[in-house]
């Protein structure tokens, strides 16, 4: 007989353990066989996705008087909610100013599967609290100079799908929350023009889970849990021109925020225990892991004209740069299904948003507003995930405001968003070449947001 | 409060719709039979039809859990929510357990795979020898017709379900029908709607033992006996009903695991010693070589039989008469399969010092044989479809995509990598669950595509593929 050894992997061994654990002595790098994705990592998607700005279940929820207009503001001193909407406008304000209040976001997305299948899915999503607070203080004497704080969750949502759902393998849930914080300051140059600036810091978390069926141990399959702690910093500029009484414009740009996961936990549980093999995946399941996503710079340009001394009608358009997010990449301590990194084409595209609203004082206690947007998809086709199943959105506002006594304000909004039906087929993805990263089928997103805040000025 | 629901009966009305409004609704597809009866469905077809999977060295392989994923079941399941059919779509179950036994994977180390197969289920063993199980009682009930390992030469074969056939068609048939020809018990079942897929194993069982023994089965025999098939299950009901139905092509043996897992240079050397010893082995065949090689033209000279450090072509014995004066091996070319059972003898020496035996490998010369004549086969049945009306699952092409890694459903690839991939079991050969599901996926479609019925795919990663120990 043959005394030599030869090592052979890669393949199936009829055979004992016994010969199986001579073998695994021998001095061999084995190609292995789990050595191999098993699925992809594509999902955190995330949730920076188009909702930062856009409609859906996560929405721009800033400030209860500007939502009731359509989410107009870049060119309207209401309040202290400037900081947000257009830091130049707060020099035109006449009083300093607190501002605290909160949406109640009731939000879904339905889903179809394709191939004329006739399985539907809904997301079962708790109710979001979306919140904004700023406080904007005048300094000096003349009323020039203005410095201001605020924070507000831009994009803070849990979106929940069933457990076992066709698409659980691209994502089971989502939980994102954002805090974003500025520290802004204004300066009224002239009697016509104001000019702001602010500092602006995110910090937040993720926590995404997807199923990943490719592994199967008897009784469950696995599961990854992707969790950790985001943050980012960004700059928001703006300027606020009133050339007549009537006519007020203002344009605003907030930069882009790169929003670091760094030291995230990646877990794969219910783990069979042949992929834990410190190749496929980490011996304990666990690594950490970093990743970046950029939540878009955004131009806003928006007009407001006082068409009598009761009514005000105000346009903005607003101008998203998605294109910064053009892929979707996770970087690995260790090898987490059989690869320190991976990543994922998105390949946004640029987006404007059209905004219109009308605010009436019924008298000088009682305001009532209304207005609507309308919000291009950066998504292209091929490229819908199912934590972004993003299409283009029509939003529907109604608002009031009542001032029960001298400074007070107690302001009220009615959001409602209805997501395009959106279709992408198994071909799309194909020739975007996205097959294992998004699900085929047929979305649609609505959401519903009521929302009440106080605001103060003194 | 009359009043109060006049006054505000608009409001009222509004915040009713806007609430409606607020609800995604996408309207899905109802599941319809379109102009197809559906109401008497059988499954005619080998293990596949079946729901084998996992098979062992010993012919093991069809047990209950399988049987209940099986394509035939899921694509009744689907023709049930058209309202078309109704009731349990019966098959030959085993109870709860090994049924005819199946393989399970205990262990990888250092990515060697260690299976283990478990024994048929003593319970339903009729006879040891020659093995046969107890019969069903219900076997001119069952929708499912599936017969592991049945060739469509064996159709109109009698005794083919005696103790002496086919333990499984044995096993359907009540023993004082012995002698009934699979094709006439498919007869007697009048199908309103039939799915049929063989001609597998006229290919396979040549080429899962190397091609070294048996033949497929001619072209003529063939196309007769599948035209003798198809006419049987066409025939008109005795309601007046001309059953519609689909039919399948035969994949690509280079498709699935068993025949690609093994790479060609399998044996991998770690020591000069190892090297040396081999090298100095094949002295006298590589001079044998140099004495044959003066006499045959530039370019069909014989290569030598080398070895160095790391990975080497095997040694494979050939039928080949040139290679008769050197004893009948020669080191495997590129290109050439070196089959999933050689695996378990590659250790023991066989491939290097000792030739693997041609059971074990398809050579090139095999391998265009096999290849023709799957595609006369494939021809034939994509032709017959057409001029019949049928649907046709082109299982060829499908199972292309999916060895080709371009296979995707939900967002997840499925490939024909072994164990990892997802769509074969532990035998390489046949589907697991997944790979079930993912069959009647592509089969509702060409249905629904032929018909215009609009059968409901199934959510494919609701089913299992390889079971990966804990």
């Amino acid at each position: 007989m043959h005394t030599f050894a030869l090592a052979l992997f890669n393949i199936w061994l009829h055979i004992t353990a016994k010969q199986a654990a001579a073998l695994s002595t021998k001095p061999f790098i084995p190609s292995y066989l789990f050595m191999t994705k098993i699925f992809t990592l594509t999902s955190l998607g995330l949730l920076l996705g188009s909702q930062v700005f856009a409609g859906g279940y996560q929405v721009s929820i800033q400030g209860q008087k500007q939502i009731g207009m359509g989410h107009t503001g870049t060119a309207i001193a209401w309040d202290a909610s400037s900081i947000f909407f257009n830091p130049g406008s707060l020099g035109f304000l006449k009083k300093s100013s607190v501002v605290a209040g909160a949406s109640f976001i009731r939000a879904s997305t339905a889903y179809v599967g394709n191939d004329g299948q006739s399985y539907k899915a809904e997301t079962d999503n708790p109710l979001g609290t979306p919140f904004a607070a700023y406080g904007a203080f005048f300094v000096d004497k003349n009323k020039k100079i203005v410095v201001g704080l605020g924070a507000n969750t831009p994009f803070g949502s849990t979106t929940k799908w069933d457990d076992n759902w066709k698409g659980a393998d691209q994502l089971r849930s989502l939980k994102l929350q954002t805090i974003v914080t500025y520290a802004t300051v204004a300066y009224r140059v002239h009697e016509k023009v104001s000019v702001g600036a602010g500092f602006n810091y995110a910090f937040g978390s993720v926590d995404l889970k997807r199923r990943a069926s490719s592994l199967y141990n008897g009784t469950t399959y696995a599961d990854v849990q992707l969790k950790g702690p985001a943050s980012g910093m960004g700059f928001n500029v703006g300027l606020h021109l009133a050339p007549t009484q009537k006519l007020s414009v203002g344009i605003t740009y907030r930069s882009q925020i790169d929003m670091k996961v760094e030291n995230g936990d990646a877990t794969l549980n219910n783990a069979p225990k042949i992929v834990l093999d410190g190749n496929t995946f980490p011996i304990s399941g666990a690594t950490k892991f970093n990743a970046t996503l950029p939540l878009p710079a955004v131009t806003a340009v928006g007009i407001a004209y006082k068409a009598t001394e009761a009514l005000t009608v105000a346009i903005d358009v607003n101008f998203v740069q998605w294109s910064a997010y053009k892929e979707l990449k996770f970087d690995f301590v260790d090898n987490f299904n059989a690869s320190k990194s991976t990543a994922s084409p998105r390949k946004y595209k640029d987006s404007f948003i059209y905004r219109v609203g009308t605010n009436y004082a019924v008298n000088n206690m009682i305001d009532v507003r209304a207005g609507g947007y309308f919000d291009q998809t950066p998504v292209q086709n091929g490229y819908m995930t199912p934590e972004t199943p993003d299409a283009n959105r029509v939003g529907l506002t109604l608002g009031a405001g009542i001032k029960p006594i001298e400074n007070l304000s107690i302001d009220a909004s009615l959001l409602f968003i209805m997501g395009q039906k959106r279709t992408q087929s198994a071909a799309d993805a194909q020739s975007a070449g996205t097959q294992d990263a998004v699900q085929p089928g047929t979305y649609q997103q609505r959401a519903f947001a009521p929302g009440i805040q106080v605001s103060y000025q003194f | 409060m009359t009043f109060f629901f006049q006054k505000h009966i608009g409001a009222l009305l509004a915040v009713a719709l806007l609430a409606q409004a607020c609800t995604p609704s996408i309207e899905a597809p109802n599941p319809g039979a379109g102009p197809v009866d559906f109401s008497n469905y059988i499954a005619v077809g080998n293990s596949l039809t079946a729901g084998f999977s996992n098979g062992t060295s010993t012919g093991g392989g069809l047990y209950r859990s399988g049987q209940l994923e099986s394509y035939p079941l899921i694509l009744a399941n689907a023709m049930n929510a058209t309202g078309s059919r109704s009731g349990e779509f019966l098959q030959p179950l085993f109870p709860e357990g090994n049924g005819s036994g199946y393989s399970v994977l205990d262990a990888v180390i250092n990515g060697v795979p260690t299976l283990r197969d478990l024994p048929p289920d003593l319970t339903q063993i009729e006879t040891p020898s020659p093995l046969t199980f107890k019969d069903i009682t219900n076997g001119y009930e069952i929708h499912n017709l599936g017969v592991p390992g049945i060739k469509l030469a064996d159709i109109n074969t009698p005794g083919y379900g005696s103790a002496l056939g086919n333990l499984y068609f044995e096993r359907m048939l009540p023993d004082a029908d012995q002698f009934t020809s699979y094709l006439s018990y498919v007869a007697k079942r009048k199908p309103t709607f039939f799915t049929s897929w063989l001609g597998n194993n006229d290919i396979l069982g040549y080429t899962t033992g190397g091609a070294a023994s048996g033949s497929i089965t001619s072209q003529e025999e063939f196309e007769a006996l599948y035209r003798q098939m198809l006419d049987t299950l066409l025939r008109k009901t005795p309601q007046g009903v001309t059953p519609k139905g689909l039919i399948a092509t035969i994949p690509n043996v280079t498709s699935a695991p068993y025949f690609t897992t093994v790479p060609v240079n399998c044996i991998v050397l770690t020591t000069q010693g190892q090297v040396d010893a081999l090298n100095t082995g094949y002295v006298p065949y590589n001079a044998r070589i140099d004495q044959i090689n003066v006499s045959l033209p530039e370019g069909g000279k014989l290569a030598k039989i080398t070895f160095k450090l790391g990975a080497n072509a095997a040694v494979i014995a050939v039928p080949d008469p040139i290679y008769a004066p050197l004893g009948g091996l020669r080191q495997a070319n590129t290109g050439e399969l070196i089959l999933l059972t050689a695996a378990s003898v590659l250790p023991l020496g066989r491939g290097s010092a000792i030739p693997l035996d041609n059971r074990f490998v398809l050579t090139a010369t095999e391998l265009v044989d096999i290849d023709k004549r799957a595609n006369e086969i494939n021809t034939f049945i994509r032709t017959i479809a057409k001029d019949k009306g049928l649907a046709l699952f082109d299982a060829t092409e499908v199972l292309e995509r999916v060895k080709a890694g371009t296979y995707f459903f939900d967002g997840t690839r499925i490939t024909a990598r072994f164990i990892s991939g997802g769509a074969f079991s532990l035998d390489g050969i046949h589907a697991t669950s997944r790979g079930y599901a993912l069959i009647a996926n592509e089969m509702m479609k060409a249905i629904n595509t032929t018909y215009g019925s609009s059968l409901s795919p199934v959510n494919v990663g609701d089913y299992t593929a390889v079971t990966l120990p804990k």
